[in-house]
């Protein structure tokens, strides 16, 4: 039998990464109720506690747009053009529904663990 | 020399299908502007900065792939086991045929024993080859090309084994 050993660090972060996964999307949708365009966001992630990767926030912006969960509009105003996105209703209702399911499964989660609810 | 965020522009934005490629530079371009601006301001100095900023975004070809959605795979998971299922079956079945009958065409033509066997098992061994290549290549266009997205999730619906969701087993019970 072949046994991987990891470091118990490194089993931390893979299974971090994993959790944290399902999550960007979610994130994504809630930070951007209020404008936002890309770098900024990353920021606002970073401040609230989830830090994400430039490079799965960027792309991710796009494909959300694409199916209709944010709007976007360019800024040209000031010096450096700038696009800015926005949560749509539809975005909006999804985001509602999916931190309901964050909270059930994270009661559940507590449950399991004999716990009370935080 | 190029600069540095040129080259790698051009490699991230390189596979972008022509009707979005402009509005990715240009967003890439102004988020790229912000992060090394942001490098700057708290004392970076522009080249170290304009590095690091790249860095951190990653293998451009890796970005390219998460914008045009492409896979970074040559046969994914819902047509693999379909795919390890045919390869096994036309080897299986066809190599062994091609191995026996190109024996008994030489050993029927009047060759000896080794020499027929020879032919035989060196057949046997480019078709073989030439099975797996064809079949792998088939698949790989299944996996890849947006046209053929359909037609793979008929051929795996076709199968009936091997969803990745909706598995059914044949129930005894139900034709009794």
């Amino acid at each position: 039998m072949i046994v991987t050993t990891m470091e118990p660090q490194e089993l931390l972060g893979s299974h971090r990464q994993e959790l944290r996964r399902g999550t960007v999307v979610l994130a994504c949708l809630l930070a951007l109720r209020e404008t936002g365009y890309g770098y900024g966001l990353l920021k606002t992630l970073e401040t609230a506690g989830i830090p994400s990767d430039a490079n799965t926030i960027y792309p991710l912006l796009r494909r959300l747009e694409e199916r209709g969960l944010l709007t976007s509009e360019w800024n040209t105003d000031e010096s450096r053009p700038r696009k800015f996105y926005r949560t749509s209703a539809t975005g909006s209702a999804l985001a509602a529904q999916l931190i309901t399911d964050m909270d059930d499964l994270s009661a559940s989660l507590h449950a399991l663990n004999g716990g009370t609810t935080r | 020399m190029i600069p540095l965020t040129e080259r790698y522009l051009a490699a991230a934005l390189r596979s972008n299908p022509d009707a979005q490629r402009a509005d990715v530079e240009r967003e890439l371009r102004s988020s790229l502007a912000d992060a090394v601006e942001d490098r700057v301001a708290a004392g970076e100095e522009r080249v170290s900065a304009e590095k690091a900023v790249l860095e951190g975004l990653g293998e451009p070809t890796r970005l390219a792939a998460g914008y045009t959605g492409r896979p970074l795979y040559l046969i994914g998971p819902d047509v693999f086991l379909v795919y390890r299922h045919i390869l096994a079956m036309l080897v299986g079945v066809i190599v062994p045929i091609v191995a026996v009958l190109l024996t008994a065409v030489e050993l029927a033509g009047g060759a000896g024993y080794l020499d027929g066997r020879t032919a035989g098992i060196g057949g046997a061994f480019s078709t073989g080859v030439h099975l797996a290549f064809w079949v792998t290549l088939t698949f790989v266009f299944l996996e890849r090309a947006e046209v053929a997205r359909e037609a793979r999730t008929e051929i795996v619906a076709a199968t009936g084994r091997w969803p990745s969701t909706g598995f059914r087993l044949s129930s005894p019970a139900a034709s009794a």
